[in-house]
């Protein structure tokens, strides 16, 4: 679905190409004729992680959401943060538990693609400053004992909750948006991960942080969300499409 | 840009797929055994190995015996490693001494010794999970009774029985000092 959109868009943009170098050159020859001129919609665009809501729909042990946003700055710099929530409960040989709290990233987007007329879409790299709030919840445990003479034991209760918890990381993004009819987006990113702050309960480490998801090697993470989003125009600007100089 | 995904996928995967931390490393320190090392009770300062030792859990088959590191059931050697329960704060076993293989016969000579002790588990890591450590000073009874006998130091093939270190935290220790003849 999604690389059909890519290249319906790649082949649409090469005809746009071809189309517009024709015009480009009969402008040219008439140089009275005014270039249409480009107007580029601003505003706050903000919408959903449509994963979330979904895993939350068929994982019994997962509920979370996540509402992105982003504020065109620049034509090509844009504020965008994700704010959300996750409630997960992780289920590994070793150890069980689960996982609730609340995250916030803030951090800005640069739209790397130029459109063409009034397309409005997006290849964009970004970074983000992640924080979350968030307790541990210590289930069940398996003692791992190489030399089990006297049997195999099964699973030690945990009941053990740690709170108060919490950790800073910065995120690197990359992803794509694009307008899919009237103010609507849809788009996917992926997020690389690396705490700076990592506060971990005693007696236990932090598997799991809502925001960062599962740490790999203590301190690396990685992310992926697919987005509905909805454009809310505040301002138009015009601008005049740069015409490449011929000597 | 289609360079740039390519990129960001095989990353994605590389980071996904490994998942090195899953399995625990047989090198990383988990639930330790009971350290006993043997020493010659006419001249207790030298260590001495003893021939065909074999320890046998209670309430265990005899023809299942606790291990060497080499899979063995007979244990030749000076340092002795025994497994404790993790679920209950006491471990029995009788120590077997010119134990024959699969039978047990009239010349052997056998000593009972219970270790009581207090347990503690700790996190480790994610492919781990926890492990047992214990306590032979916080146990409800003595840290060791030879035959049943809470005053007894002196057994049908052991000497002298003493606690060298209550704190069963690694297996680089030792933790009971055995003399026998």
């Amino acid at each position: 679905m999604k690389m059909k959109h890519i290249s319906t868009y790649i082949s649409y943009s090469l005809i746009l190409i071809l189309f517009s170098s024709s015009i480009v050159a009969q402008e040219k020859k008439q140089d009275s004729a005014v270039a249409p001129l480009k107007s580029e919609r601003y505003g706050i665009r903000f919408g959903v992680d449509l994963l979330k809501i979904a895993r939350t729909v068929y994982d019994k042990d997962y509920k979370g959401f996540e509402i992105v946003g982003d504020y065109r700055l620049t034509k090509k710099y844009y504020l965008a943060g994700e704010i959300g929530n996750e409630n997960k409960t992780t289920d590994e040989d070793q150890v069980n538990f689960t996982t609730k709290g609340t995250f916030f990233k803030v951090g800005f987007d640069y739209n790397m693609h130029e459109n063409w007329l009034d397309l409005e879409n997006m290849i964009h790299v970004g970074l983000r400053y992640g924080v979350s709030s968030f307790s541990q919840e210590l289930n069940n445990y398996q003692i791992y004992n190489p030399n089990p003479y006297w049997g195999e034991v099964p699973a030690t209760p945990g009941g053990v909750q740690f709170d108060g918890l919490s950790a800073q990381w910065i995120e690197v993004v990359v992803g794509m948006k694009t307008r899919v009819f009237d103010n609507v987006f849809v788009g996917f990113s992926f997020r690389m991960n690396r705490l700076v702050s990592n506060k971990q309960p005693g007696g236990f480490e932090n598997l799991y942080i809502p925001g960062f998801n599962r740490t790999y090697d203590g301190d690396f993470g990685v992310g992926f969300n697919y987005t509905v989003s909805y454009l809310l125009p505040i301002y138009k600007k015009k601008t005049v499409p740069v015409v490449e100089e011929k000597k | 840009m289609k360079k740039i995904f390519c990129v960001l996928f095989i990353i994605g995967f590389i980071l996904t797929g490994c998942e090195k931390d899953d399995i625990c490393d047989p090198s990383t320190p988990t639930t330790p055994r009971l350290v006993i090392k043997l020493y010659d009770f006419n001249n207790p300062s030298v260590t001495k190995r003893i021939n065909n030792l074999k320890i046998v859990g209670d309430g265990i088959n005899y023809s299942n015996g606790v291990e060497t590191n080499l899979g063995s059931q007979f244990w030749t050697d000076s340092l002795i490693y025994i497994p404790l329960r993790v679920n209950q704060d006491v471990s029995k076993f009788r120590f077997i001494r010119f134990a024959v293989q699969d039978t047990l016969l009239a010349n052997a000579r056998v000593d009972t010794l219970e270790f009581n002790y207090s347990r503690r588990d700790e996190y480790v890591s994610r492919a781990c999970g926890f492990k047992t450590i214990f306590d032979l000073n916080g146990g409800q009874a003595d840290p060791f009774i030879l035959n049943n006998d809470e005053d007894a130091t002196l057994g049908n093939w052991i000497r002298n029985i003493e606690v060298e270190e209550t704190n069963i935290n690694d297996e680089n220790e030792t933790h009971i000092n055995i003399y026998f003849l």
